[in-house]
């Protein structure tokens, strides 16, 4: 047998040499539990929990922050069941680390174990687990994953702000493509007819018959007159659609714009057998785009004769506080209900067939509201099938853009 | 004498197509649109229909699928009018409604005419 004996106690301590067997056991027992003492003052200075379990769970040693976080004394820890301290599966903690709670005073807090199954000096076997707390790496996790998740929400709010404004841009598109097939078709019609009449105008025997002559002149001159307008009435709305209509806005005497009316349309409905009266109380000055407000009065007045067989039109224009209150009421053919809302719809005809004939576009209307609404405007229609229809017009005097807000005065 | 029905809301392509067939030798009746022309088959026999496509109301095409629906009327050939360049001529769908032919707007009198004559054969 060997003596591990350092030269220092050796030679400071003389009975150690007189008996050297007491010394030797004597000094490895007050070693053994000073180094007991090491050992628990370097556990104890560990901030992570550790706790040593004998082969039952039964808790055997415990350390300070162990015993800190679990609010209890060293004595009263010793012998308790690592359950009632834990929750830990102890058959996969011994394989390295597992995750589980601690039951600490305030609570549950989430703990990473770490477990190592030892054999003691006594040849028991004996579990040493080490548990670190995780609540700050957890509320770390809790909140990166927080984050993402609003990350995740703002994206996909984005991503259903996109695809409505993809929704819109298509609505927008195919409306767009449904007016440019319109426009083409409404284009090409009256070029046909230009075309296919200067052709048969070119037959020598045709052109010689003054009736046939006459008739297929009149068509071309009529159908050129339509493909003007037409190209007229599409470059406003295009200009209303890019927002570039320029207003001259200036004080108008609104029974200038009615005069101008009156002599552009007398002749037709008086043709027809019509009788066209206008009614206005005095002068009415209204701040607007005269050519815009002649250009309105005169598509409704007109309109009013082209589908007025028989009977009257009345033409009338009254100061209403700030608006002005203008009516155009006939005794026409009237609008069938079931057309009430599309009545402004571009291209929209109730009866195509007799409104070509008396030379409509299908765009009159909708160019019409589209004005009103740039002059802050608003109109709208009464009618009776069979009966007549009254259009409706209130414009403020004061010009206002349609997106200023009313002021008081 | 050759019997055609015009079919189109215009006015001025019935009066023309109405001008260059009776130069020629044709006898023409005119519909306003597809309406008219199913209530005009009920009576009238025409050896070719001319059709607008796009009309109010139903369709060119949608009148034609009723023309062939109906026994009395499934043989009658059928030519359509059609203003459009874009790819809503279906091929296919002609096809499937057997119409002989499609011509676009404005046409040659000329080749409107040899279209004409070569549908009818």
């Amino acid at each position: 047998m060997t003596l591990a004996i350092s030269p220092r106690i050796a030679s400071s301590n003389l009975s150690g040499i007189l008996s050297l067997d007491s010394i030797k056991s004597a000094d490895r027992s007050k070693r053994a539990s000073r180094f007991g003492e090491y050992v628990e003052s370097i556990l104890d200075s560990i901030p992570d929990m550790i706790l040593v379990v004998d082969s039952e769970n039964t808790i055997i040693k415990s350390n300070d922050s162990a015993r800190k976080a679990l609010g209890l004394a060293k004595d009263d820890i010793s012998g308790m069941h690592l359950n009632a301290v834990a929750d830990i599966d102890m058959g996969k903690a011994s394989h390295g680390s597992v995750p589980g709670t601690i039951k600490s005073v305030s609570g549950q807090i989430p703990t990473v174990f770490w477990a190592k199954r030892i054999t003691d000096m006594q040849g028991e076997q004996c579990t040493i687990i080490v548990a670190k707390d995780d609540s700050g790496m957890a509320t770390e996790l809790k909140k990166k994953i927080d984050d993402l998740n609003s990350s995740y929400s703002q994206l996909f709010g984005y991503k259903e702000m996109m695809e409505e404004s993809y929704e819109e841009f298509k609505k927008v598109s195919k409306k767009k493509d449904e007016f440019v097939s319109m426009v083409a078709h409404e284009l090409k019609t009256p070029l046909a007819a230009i075309h296919g009449f200067s052709e048969l105008l070119k037959n020598e025997k045709v052109f010689s018959d003054p009736k046939t002559r006459e008739k297929y002149l009149g068509i071309t001159i009529r159908e050129t007159e339509r493909l003007n307008r037409l190209v007229s009435q599409i470059l406003d709305l295009s200009r209303i659609d890019l927002g570039t209509m320029n207003l001259n806005i200036e004080r108008i005497d609104f029974s200038e714009i009615l005069k101008i009316a009156d002599e552009n349309i007398r002749q037709r409905a008086e043709a027809k057998g019509l009788s066209l009266e206008f009614q206005i109380d005095r002068s009415i000055f209204i701040e607007s785009d005269k050519e815009r407000l002649i250009q309105i009065v005169l598509n409704l007045v007109d309109n009013a004769v082209k589908y007025t067989e028989h009977g009257s039109i009345l033409v009338s224009a009254k100061a209403d506080g700030t608006d002005i209150m203008f009516s155009v009421s006939d005794t026409g053919v009237g609008i069938p209900e079931e057309h009430f809302n599309k009545i402004f719809t571009r291209f929209y005809e109730v009866d195509s067939s007799f409104s070509r004939k008396v030379g409509g576009t299908g765009l009159g209307l909708s160019i019409v509201k589209e004005i009103v609404e740039l002059f802050s405007g608003k109109i709208w229609f009464e009618s009776k099938y069979g009966k007549g229809t009254t259009f409706f017009l209130r414009l403020p005097v004061k010009y206002r853009r349609p997106d200023e807000k009313i002021t008081g005065n | 004498m050759k019997k055609i029905m015009v079919v189109d809301d215009e006015e001025s392509m019935r009066e023309l197509i109405r001008a260059i067939m009776e130069t020629s030798g044709y006898s023409v009746t005119t519909a306003v649109d597809g309406n008219d022309c199913i209530e005009k088959l009920r009576k009238e026999k025409p050896d070719l229909v001319i059709m607008d496509m796009m009309m109010p109301g139903m369709t060119g095409k949608e009148t034609v699928e009723k023309i062939r629906s109906n026994p009395k009327t499934r043989d009658i050939k059928v030519m359509f009018l059609t203003v459009t360049t874009f790819s809503d001529i279906r091929k296919d769908e002609i096809k499937k409604l057997t119409v002989s032919d499609y011509v676009l707007k404005p046409f040659d009198n000329e080749d409107f005419l040899k279209r004409v004559s070569k549908a009818l054969k």
